[in-house]
């Protein structure tokens, strides 16, 4: 029998999370795989934070008490591939008690209204086409509800799957595809200019 | 909406890398706050449990109704410093009160004279030699209470009584609740004098009752006359002792001696109750226990020991799968105690 390399199967490698092994080194109390899964996963849950609460203070607090609390409850993770959505479902939560605090600080009189739009969160790359786009996304997320815009963002800015939203956002399937769907039309309208039409009519 | 490809590719991290290094810095430091604070909240936290616990543990523990309900239907009466009641005699000791942990209480005259015969999770057994015992049981109890003398066997479950034994003659003064007096009912505020046709209190005549020549055993005073023999009493001693150290056989020999050669001795019921109880719970001998049962009662047992041997009987039956006996046990059972179905109907599985 003659050996082909040519007609060989070439298998790649399974992929591994290397977050897994992070996780495991963490847990025994390594505390640079500690800081790698810090430099890891902090860009996102950051960027998450400031996206929904539209404060980067706000986002920089929140980004500090999901890793607290996470190396703190590391033990009691029981799948170490899940970290990411794991610690997913703890950033949704603790932005959503910011939220509650911005709220009641507004009610107050001591919140700031307007916060930081979209757009001024986009790259210096950015066209000013997109970035108008994300102003307009912007203001159209602003008349939605808190759930409906963390379910749009994590679907169509984090790319989270709908699974994944609807752990991260501890509820069914279907309420998160609502959410998403309502925040879409609206976010479909502003962006058709329909909104903005009658906003100058 | 198209969108999902290219928006997260427009925004870039809201912190720099120095703000990002600044937020890290915190995380470790307030992770092992974090640990502590719970660590300390946790420690108070089971320490205020325990001390709860400690403080209204004890008080409920040792609280009358607690003492005279469930916790101790399992376990013999203790003193009330949570020592044993343990068998043996009471004398020469002076005047003395004796607190018991079910919050029960007897009050013992100078020269009294007595023996705790049996202490068990639902009976407490006393023989009463001479003496002024005054004895407040707390009602609602498991146990229940019988004194002997010699001249009449008083049970009682709940109450507050006198019995003063004499060498002549036994008086037994009810102040609350009901007590048998060898079979008859004694009311609150009466009073049966035994050996004597005296009434005291004008409330019970005494004319039925069987007067016992027995000696009172004294440890302190000696009697005028030499005691006369007390066959019957020497046969429950035996029996109590058998019993006392894992001989129910033996045990069962002196009581069926007793019920058989002495049926109009006043203790006879009891003997024939507690020969029932011995051969079903220590021998296992259902049908003999049954017999013994409805002998206790043809005897003229007492309440309420009278309407255990109707219970006991429908669980002998029961227990001897002897279900047409067990259905005509319960039937009795009922016709005498009507509306206390509960009693029996573990052992009864039909109507």
């Amino acid at each position: 029998m003659t050996f082909h390399p040519a007609s060989a199967e070439v298998v790649a490698p399974p992929r591994v999370d290397p977050s897994i092994a992070l996780v495991i080194a963490a847990r025994a109390g390594d505390e640079a795989a500690k800081r790698a899964l810090y430099e890891r996963h902090a860009p996102w849950v950051v960027g998450l934070a400031s996206r929904m609460l539209r404060s980067k203070d706000d986002a920089a607090d929140v980004l500090q008490d999901v890793f607290v609390v996470a190396f703190d409850r590391l033990d009691g993770l029981r799948e170490p591939a899940a970290f990411r959505a794991w610690l997913t479902r703890i950033t949704t939560s603790l932005v959503r008690r910011r939220r509650l605090k911005q709220r009641v600080l507004r009610a107050f009189g001591l919140g700031d209204d307007d916060g930081v739009p979209l757009d001024a969160l986009a790259g210096a790359w950015v066209s000013s086409e997109a970035r108008a786009e994300l102003a307009r996304i912007d203001r159209a997320l602003a008349t939605v509800s808190d759930d409906c815009r963390l379910a749009w963002l994590l679907r169509n800015v984090e790319g989270e799957s709908l699974d994944a939203v609807a752990e991260a956002c501890a509820c069914s399937l279907a309420t998160a595809k609502r959410r998403i769907g309502r925040a879409d039309e609206v976010v479909a309208r502003h962006l058709a200019g329909d909104v903005h039409l009658k906003g100058t009519a | 909406m198209g969108h999902r490809d290219e928006l997260s590719g427009r925004f870039e991290t809201p912190l720099d890398a120095d703000s990002m290094e600044v937020v890290w810095q915190g995380v470790g430091p307030r992770v092992v706050a974090r640990r502590r604070r719970r660590a300390a909240l946790y420690a108070v936290g089971t320490a205020a449990l325990v001390a709860l616990v400690v403080i209204f543990g004890r008080r409920w523990m040792t609280s009358p109704s607690f003492l005279a309900h469930a916790p101790l239907a399992h376990t013999p009466l203790a003193l009330h410093d949570g020592q044993p009641l343990e068998r043996g005699a009471w004398d020469g000791a002076g005047a003395r009160v004796v607190d018991l942990a079910d919050g029960s209480r007897i009050e013992i005259s100078e020269d009294g004279v007595a023996a705790v015969v049996e202490s068990a999770a639902d009976r407490v057994r006393l023989r009463q030699s001479r003496g002024r015992f005054r004895y407040s049981v707390t009602p609602g109890g498991p146990r229940k209470w019988s004194i002997e003398t010699p001249r009449a066997l008083v049970e009682v479950v709940g109450t507050v009584f006198v019995v003063d034994v004499e060498v002549e003659r036994v008086r037994v003064s009810v102040e609350r609740g009901q007590v048998s007096v060898g079979g008859r009912a004694l009311g609150a505020s009466e009073t049966l004098e035994i050996g004597s046709p005296r009434h005291v209190g004008g409330a019970v005549s005494v004319d039925a009752l069987p007067v016992i020549p027995v000696p009172v055993r004294s440890a302190a005073r000696p009697s005028p006359e030499p005691p006369p023999a007390d066959a019957v009493g020497d046969l429950l001693e035996r029996a109590d002792g058998a019993r006392a150290e894992g001989r129910p056989a033996d045990a069962v020999t002196a009581l069926e001696e007793v019920v058989s050669n002495h049926p109009r001795d006043a203790r006879a019921p009891t003997a024939a109750f507690t020969l029932g109880r011995v051969e079903l719970d220590a021998l296992g001998h259902p049908a003999r226990a049954a017999a013994a049962f409805a002998r206790a009662v043809d005897l003229g047992i007492g309440e309420p020991l009278r309407e255990d041997a109707f219970v006991r009987r429908v669980e002998a039956f029961a227990r001897a799968n002897d279900e047409g006996a067990r259905d005509r046990a319960a039937q009795a059972y009922r016709a005498q105690y009507p509306g206390k179905d509960a009693r029996i109907a573990r052992w009864v599985t039909g109507p």
